[in-house]
Formats: C-alpha cells, structure tokens, sequence
C-alpha cells in the first residue's frame, strides 16, 4: 500500500504541476493552455541540451527553466497577446496549435529516441518501512510541495493579487492601472517553468521523448478541472488525489483501470460541480 | 468575487477538458477500418497488370517515417531502398527495374489506410511490399480483398487469410509463443506479463492463452495492462513484483520496454524479461538505451537475423547499407524489409513472364515444396489457404549485454511448440 501511494503522489505530482501552470496561464489570460505539457517540454529538453555539455544537473535545470520562462513569454506576446481580442475560443484552438506545432519542432530538433535526463539521484533507492522508495520520487514530492506552497505565496504578492484582479474582472483591472501585457507575460512565463518543472522531473525519471507530455495532458486538465481553473492548492491536491487513486486502482483492481480513472474523476466534478470542487472552498476566499 | 462570464468561460473549459478526456480515451482504442472497395478483381492478365510496364514493376509501402515510430519506419524505409538500388544494379527483374513508392503515415492509422488506398488506386501499384502499421494495415483488408493486390510482407498483422496477403514473418504471438516456450525449457513456471492497452497487448494475451496450457505446472501469475504511451508504469511492475513470477514477458511500445526494465532494476525484481523484435527493438537501444544497466541480460526477440551476423546473407545486406546515406540503414529493420523484397523479387522471378496477380498467388503458394532461403529470414514456405499464408513463424532469441551494448543470439530460429 504504502508503495503504491509513494508512487501515485509521485506520478500525481507531475499531474499537479502540470495542473497549477494551467491555473495560472487561466487567471491571467482565461485560456486552458492545451499547449503546457509541450512548453514544459521545452524546457526539459533545453535541460537534457545543458546537461549533454556537461554543465551540472542543478545548473541544467535552472537554465531549462529559465529558457522555458523566456519561452512563455515570447509565446504570450507573439501569439496569445494579438489574439486578445478575438475571443476566448481563437485563443483555445490557439494553444492547440501551439502544441501540434511544438511536438512536430521537438521532434524536428531532438529526434525520435528516447533520451535519459539523468539526475544524481537518478537510480538510486532506499528503504523505508520494507519498501524500496525511489529518489527520485521523493525529491519530485517534495518539489512539488515546495512548489505549491511558493505559487499559493506568489498569489498573495502584489504581482500575485494583480493577476488575480485580472483573472477576475480584465476591464475593472485595467481601469485601476493594472497592465494586462505585463500580467499576462509575468502568467505565461511562471506558467511555463513551473510546466518545465513538471516534464523534468517526469522525464528525469521515465524518459525524455516528444511524445512525454502526451499521458500527463489528460490528468493535468482534470485536476485543473477539480480546481475550477481558479485554485493553485486545488489543482495541487486534486492532481496528487488522481495519481494515489491511479496507482491504487492498477494495485488493488487492475492495470487496465488506471486510465479511467481520470475520466471517472472529470464525470463525477461536472455531474456535482461543474465550477471545481475547490473553487467555492478556497479560490472565494483567495480572490 | 468571479464575474458570470468568468463562470461561463470556466464552465466552458471544464467541458472541453471532458471532451478532450473523451476523445483522447475514445482514440486510444479506435481501430479504422471503413474500406470500401474500388478494385478490379483478384485476376488480371498479364498485359493489364497495374504497375508493369516493360521496363518497370512499381511495388508501394507505407512506413512510420515520422512520428513515435520514426527510428523504426526510417529503417523499414531504408531496407526497401538499399533492396531496391541493389535489384536493379544487378539487372533488375527479368531486365525490368523495380520501382518503389515509399509513403510516410506518421505512425497515424488513418494515413496508413489513406496511404495503402493511395497506392492501389491512384499509383496502380503491382503489389504493396513491406508496409508497417499492423491496426492500420488491418483495417484495409475488406479494400484488399477486393482489389486483389497483392500484399507481401506487412509489419506484424495478424494473418486474415486473404489470398493475396503474405505475411513472412513470426507475428508477435509466434515470437512470444516461442519464448515461452524457452522459459518453459529453461523449467521457469510463474509467468508474469505486461501488454499494452491494444493490439500489443492483445497479442500477448493470445500467445499466453494458446501456448502456456502446453507446458505442464506452467501459469500465469500477473498480467498487467499498461495504457498506451503512459511513462508511469510503477502500479504495474509492483504488481508484477507483488506475484513473485519467475519470468516477464513484455508486449508494449519500445519506451514502456526501458521503463518497465528501469523500474524493474529500481525494485531488485532480477528475473528473466523478454519482448518481441518490435517492442525490445533487438539489435538496436530503442529500448535498452533508457533502461542502462537494468537491461542486462534483457531477452528479445527477432524475426530475422542480427544486423551484427556475420552469415553471408547479412554481410551482403551490410555492404549495401553503409553506402545508404540515409538514417538507420543499419538496423534491423533495415535487414527485415531488405530481406523482404528480395524475396518478393525471387518471387517474380520465378513466375516467368507472367506476372499476373494470379499467376503471383500461384507461385507463392506453391512456395511450401521449394521455400525462399535468404539466410537471414526463416525459410519463407508459403502454402495455400486456409493457413498457408503465414510464410514464416520461426523466430530467434537474442540476450543483452549492458557492458558491452551488443546484442548476442542465444536461441536460432525456432517455431512455437505445437
């Protein structure tokens, strides 16, 4: 039991990540960022690129993430900034394309092997309880905790306050002088890394492909979706919920069940509550 | 406090997430298989045979050259092309050079039918040769049938027992019917497996109930469903673990293989693990690359010989694909559609002058008193119907070295214990 959990709070922490950057690129510019496993890939790659000139893994990782911010910036003024504009589902199709784009590009850029980021950690195990943990598991719990907690800070900083007043009301936002570009850029950026995060510690453990993001997509949406698009501590705790309930199904019932699971746990928020569990709970009192 | 239209919006974005979920769910298990026909018929004189002309015989393929199966559909690509510029350096068919159309589908199931109907209807191709993609591949067969082309070679379908389709090769099911039978040799009884939530997986499922009920004390104590293209495959190899198996057999895409070997090392489950030429990628590191050193020792198996082998028939092929300029030249599945075709072309040469579809059929049937022996493929013996057109079911068994990164036989060709 105790392993199965490890590992669906390990899994469940790519998906929470994956869930919290959509949450925020959502308050800023009130998209689902179809694209976020892929931007986060950018980085991941950009990472693996460091890391193959031999520059050491934490330095890599910094410079992924940095690369992976740079690059939602780039992507939020080029792209999603001009569409502005258009409506809400220009921008949607939008991030779609971004994705297709971006998978054809790594692809292009990489090649078709799987690739190993290999972290110091990378391999090595220990015992706990009379169970053979992975490290890499526990430092990708952990850096999702970290994680959570700065982005759930950040949402009380000025900045933070800024892109929720955005998320909330564009028009009265921008009455009262906040510059939408700059949130927005400032959204797509932190978005972007913590995306970035999310598919190196998913690929540091698994494999680096351009197909990597493809599995997380679909659990990352859900948890987004149990958070009401609004909640960065929903999305964190709904994604960690869906990965426990993952490996706890494939342990307990079957393999072949893990899959469902993410469509059961979207069935049953849009029967009980189509805005999020967590929206009325935590994302009233935080707005 | 959230504004009605922010409420719309994220209801909106709640609803697509759902039919993303349902989509993407609704995909993963889809098989195409809506053709229709448009062909001429299964028999055509030999002065009206689509893709002969008299200097040229025009063959079609469809490979994966990009997308998640690029390594292997370049490969497939390359061993047609290198077969091809050999055959006509040295003459061509009966003084008629081969002609080869190569079509990428991108590993979509879609595009391989779109590409296979491409080739019958508008390239008139003589045959189809060597096309990889076996969902999509079988969702063509009604569009086959009723065209008569022939199909030579494809990559791995189950057979339909067409007539004018030759599968030459150990299907998945052969091979892994032939590993457990090496286990069964090697007095390993606990069966453990993980499949792929599709035709992957099913193909283990049919080789476990077919040949493990041959092998007295033998079961199966886990079999394990991963879903496609997931990187999380912790719940299933802990299962596998939870059983206490003696051995593995693994039917799943090349990454889930050094995932599942990589988790397995991570867990200290030391037991024998095998995956068939596809999966395991044997001769190459698709698979063994991402594992490290938890793939020593790693078993896989092959349809045809290493591209490493030092027989005549490989060397040959080698010397051709290191002037191949092109990617992976020198895999395996560069060996396996080179083989292939000279085949076919053995096949052509044997008809004469009459290269009508059913003089080909005839010709191919007959095979099974006078087989094709390439050396690196098994004899190919195709016969007639019902079950003659699985020209081959011999597959060989190949262990890892991690140390050394090399491939080495450990069991030649051998077919399923009946």
């Amino acid at each position: 039991m105790l392993q199965y959990i490890i590992n669906g709070l390990q899994s469940g922490s790519w998906y929470s990540l994956l869930a919290v950057s959509i949450v925020i690129v959502m308050k800023a510019s009130d998209v689902p960022n179809f694209a976020v496993a892929n931007m986060g890939l950018v980085g991941a790659f950009l990472a693996y690129s460091f890391v193959s000139a031999h520059l050491p893994f934490g330095v890599a990782v910094v410079l992924g993430l940095l690369g992976a911010a740079l690059f939602g910036v780039i992507i939020d003024r080029a792209v999603i900034q001009r569409l502005g504009d258009k409506g809400h589902f220009p921008l949607l199709l939008m991030t779609i394309g971004i994705s297709l784009s971006l998978a054809a590009a790594l692809e292009l850029i990489w090649g078709t092997n799987s690739l190993s980021l290999n972290a110091p950690w990378s391999n090595k195990t220990v015992h706990l309880a009379g169970q053979i943990i992975n490290w890499d598991g526990i430092v990708t719990i952990a850096t999702g905790l970290v994680i959570a907690i700065a982005i759930t800070w950040f949402f009380h900083t000025t900045a933070g306050v800024r892109m929720r007043a955005v998320a909330e009301n564009r028009s009265a936002a921008r009455l009262v002088g906040v510059r939408i570009s700059r949130v927005s850029g400032l959204a797509w950026g932190i978005g972007t890394a913590v995306a970035a995060l999310a598919m190196i510690l998913q690929t540091e453990s698994s494999v680096l492909s351009y197909t990597a993001g493809d599995a997380l997509l679909v659990p990352a949406f859900v948890a987004a979706t149990a958070a009401g698009f609004t909640s960065p501590v929903g999305a964190y705790v709904a994604g960690l919920v869906i990965g426990v309930l993952e490996n706890l199904t494939g342990g307990y019932i079957s393999t072949a069940l893990q899959s469902v699971v993410a469509l059961v746990v979207v069935v049953l928020i849009l029967l009980l509550r189509p805005s999020g569990f967590t929206r009325t709970a935590l994302a009233r009192r935080e707005v | 406090m959230m504004t009605f239209n922010g409420h719309r919006r994220r209801r909106a974005a709640a609803a697509v997430t759902a039919l993303a979920v349902g989509s993407l769910l609704a995909a993963c298990g889809s098989t195409t298989s809506n053709a229709s026909g448009s062909g001429s018929g299964s028999s055509s004189s030999s002065s009206s045979v689509p893709g002969i002309t008299s200097n040229t015989i025009t063959i079609g393929a469809t490979e994966p050259i990009t997308g998640k199966a690029a390594t292997a559909g370049q490969g497939l690509e390359a061993g047609i092309k290198i077969a091809t510029q050999y055959i006509n350096a040295h003459g061509g068919v009966n003084g008629k050079k081969i002609n080869a159309i190569i079509l990428d589908d991108g590993f979509i199931q879609s595009r391989e039918i779109a590409n296979i109907r491409q080739l019958v209807s508008q390239d008139h191709v003589y045959a189809i040769v060597d096309p990889a993609g076996s969902q999509g591949i079988a969702g063509t067969w009604d569009f086959m049938k009723q065209a008569g082309t022939p199909m030579w070679g494809p990559i791995s379908p189950s057979d339909p027992k067409l007539p004018n389709v030759y599968l030459l090769v150990a299907s998945r099911t052969a091979q892994q019917e032939v590993a457990i039978d090496y286990f069964a040799k090697q007095g390993l009884t606990r069966i453990a497996a993980i499949g792929e939530d599709d035709d992957l997986g099913l193909s283990l499922k049919d080789a476990l109930a077919q040949q493990v009920p041959k092998h007295p004390g033998m079961k199966v104590v886990a079999n394990e469903t991963l879903p496609v293209s997931t990187s999380d495959v912790s719940a299933a190899v802990l299962a596998v673990k939870n059983a206490n198996p003696q051995a593995l057999i693994i039917s799943t895409n090349n990454t889930s293989v050094g995932l599942i070997l990589k988790e397995m090392g991570n867990l200290g489950l030391h037991i024998p693990a095998y995956a068939d030429q596809g999966a395991a990628n044997t001769g190459g590191v698709g698979a063994v690359g991402p594992a490290g050193s938890a793939a020593n020792g790693f078993l896989g198996g092959l349809q045809v010989d290493l591209p490493t082998s030092n027989t005549q028939a490989v060397q040959t092929w080698r010397a051709q694909a290191q002037q191949y300029s092109g990617p992976q030249g020198l895999s395996a599945f560069s060996l396996q559609t080179y083989m292939q075709e000279m085949a076919f072309v053995e096949v052509l040469k044997r008809m004469g002058s009459d290269y009508s579809w059913s003089n080909f059929q005839k010709t191919a049937n007959g095979l099974a008193s006078n087989p094709i022996t390439l050396g690196a493929l098994p004899p190919i013996a195709c016969g007639p119907l019902p079950d003659g057109h699985t020209c081959g079911n011999q597959s060989e068994i190949a262990k890892f070295d991690a140390t050394t990164q090399t491939w080495s036989v450990i069991q030649g060709f051998t077919a399923p214990q009946s």
